[in-house]
């Protein structure tokens, strides 16, 4: 019975639960909270399988008579274990696979822009590198030591000066809190569920929430508006025809957001953690239920 | 002051220079027309560059012999398709960008965000642009 309901939950987290919550606008209001109860629903669903192997396996078993027990139900539990070794492996593997794959990258990307671009120390960043390249472009490349930021002198063009610290103030505030990570594990967690259940919807979420929250801490420095035109003003420009195709998540959302006033969301954020805490002590209480 | 990404720089200009594969001498040769720069300094540098898969060294009797493994452009133009292109998924474990792609309808909808951010603090606008 706890194997079921145990079963089930792991489902409903990993299917329909997503697809509920993304409708839940309200989260855009409290970012950090929204990332943390993402977090917990994927650790929750991964609970909830290990907890139904266990349920399965655990009840009556004595380890010490196991050897006396008839070959199909040994057979049985051992089949269970490598069930629960094998969710376990996959997971790490993922995780470690994913951190190597972007770590090579990312420091490929970084020996190339430290060659190509100019150091700007008008700015009085240290990792800002500028790229003689019209088209308008910014982003950061995340890492423990020598994090960069990038910008092309076709954005330091089209943006005034306000606009420009309030990108550089988004970037850093991604560099600083390391959403890299946060962005890593759900990508690493995606792949690491079976094409037949993975879904989209958490790894996208997370992508639109780290955004949010350095949208906010751009806020704080400079206001919504400057950060709101340097939005609408390398959101909008050309892009080559060969780059097109790729959604866009969410700059709508982010805009919306600047133009409404800051509200103190101290109750909601601690509704969400609450869940957030729920969700992952969930497993582990259904599993000491006697069902 | 030579810096270490400053000279990384300049001995990859140096290598972008010419068609030919050069010896750390060479690059030495050309570096210290207008500048103080130790021999050991050059090689160290073509080293780390080698390392960091920017450079391939070739054997030449007794010497090494570099040569960039891609020409600036076509270094160029990698980062610029890693900034704009690749599918999401992809690009995100490499970097983080600023703002995706819109579709013009996306566009149209921020731009009346804006206006209607702008029309709000109307007394922010003269001192920012």
């Amino acid at each position: 019975m706890t194997a079921i309901v145990l079963g089930v939950l792991a489902l409903v987290l990993v299917g329909p639960g997503p697809l509920w919550v993304v409708r839940w606008r309200f989260l855009h209001r409290v970012p950090r909270a929204a990332v943390v109860l993402w977090q917990a629903g994927a650790l929750a669903a991964l609970l909830s399988i290990i907890g139904a192997g266990l349920a399965l396996g655990l009840p009556g078993l004595e380890w010490s008579e196991l050897p006396q027990r008839p070959v199909a139900e040994q057979a049985a539990y051992a089949v269970i274990a490598i069930f629960i070794i094998l969710v376990i492996a996959r997971l790490a593997w993922s995780l470690v696979s994913v951190a190597r794959l972007s770590g090579t990258r990312r420091s490929r990307h970084r020996a190339a822009v430290d060659l190509l671009g100019q150091v700007d120390e008008s700015m009085s960043l240290p990792g800002l590198r500028v790229l003689a390249e019209q088209l308008p472009i910014a982003y950061c490349l995340p890492g423990v030591r020598g994090a960069r930021v990038v910008l092309s002198e076709g954005t330091l063009a089209a943006l005034s000066k306000a606009e420009v610290s309030a990108v550089l103030e988004h970037e850093s505030a991604h560099v600083r809190a390391r959403h890299d990570l946060v962005l890593d594990t759900f990508t690493a967690l995606h792949r690491a569920f079976p094409y037949a259940v993975r879904s989209e919807i958490p790894a996208q979420q997370c992508r639109l929430l780290v955004e949010m929250l350095a949208d906010d801490a751009a806020r704080r420095r400079t206001g919504p508006l400057p950060l709101a035109r340097a939005l609408v003003a390398l959101a909008g420009a050309p892009k080559p025809a060969g780059a097109l195709g790729v959604a866009s998540l969410g700059v709508v959302e982010r805009l919306a957001r600047l133009s409404a006033e800051p509200q103190s969301s101290r109750w909601l954020s601690g509704g969400v953690y609450l869940l957030a805490a729920g969700l992952v002590a969930g497993p582990a209480v259904i599993l000491a239920l006697p069902l | 002051m030579n810096t270490l990404g400053e000279l990384e720089r300049s001995v990859m200009d140096q290598l972008w220079s010419s068609p030919e594969a050069q010896s750390v001498r060479d690059v030495h040769l050309a570096l210290t027309r207008n500048r103080d720069l130790a021999y050991t300094t050059v090689m160290t540098v073509l080293d780390r560059l080698a390392k960091k898969g920017l450079v391939r060294r070739e054997r030449d009797g007794r010497a090494y012999l570099y040569v960039p493994k891609q020409t600036r452009e076509q270094l160029v133009a990698e980062v610029m398709h890693t900034a704009l292109d690749g599918d999401q998924a992809n690009r995100t474990a490499a970097l983080v960008a600023f703002v995706g792609k819109v579709s013009p309808a996306e566009a149209e909808a921020m731009r009346q965000a804006l206006a209607e951010l702008e029309s709000q603090q109307p007394k922010l606008d003269p001192s920012d642009r």
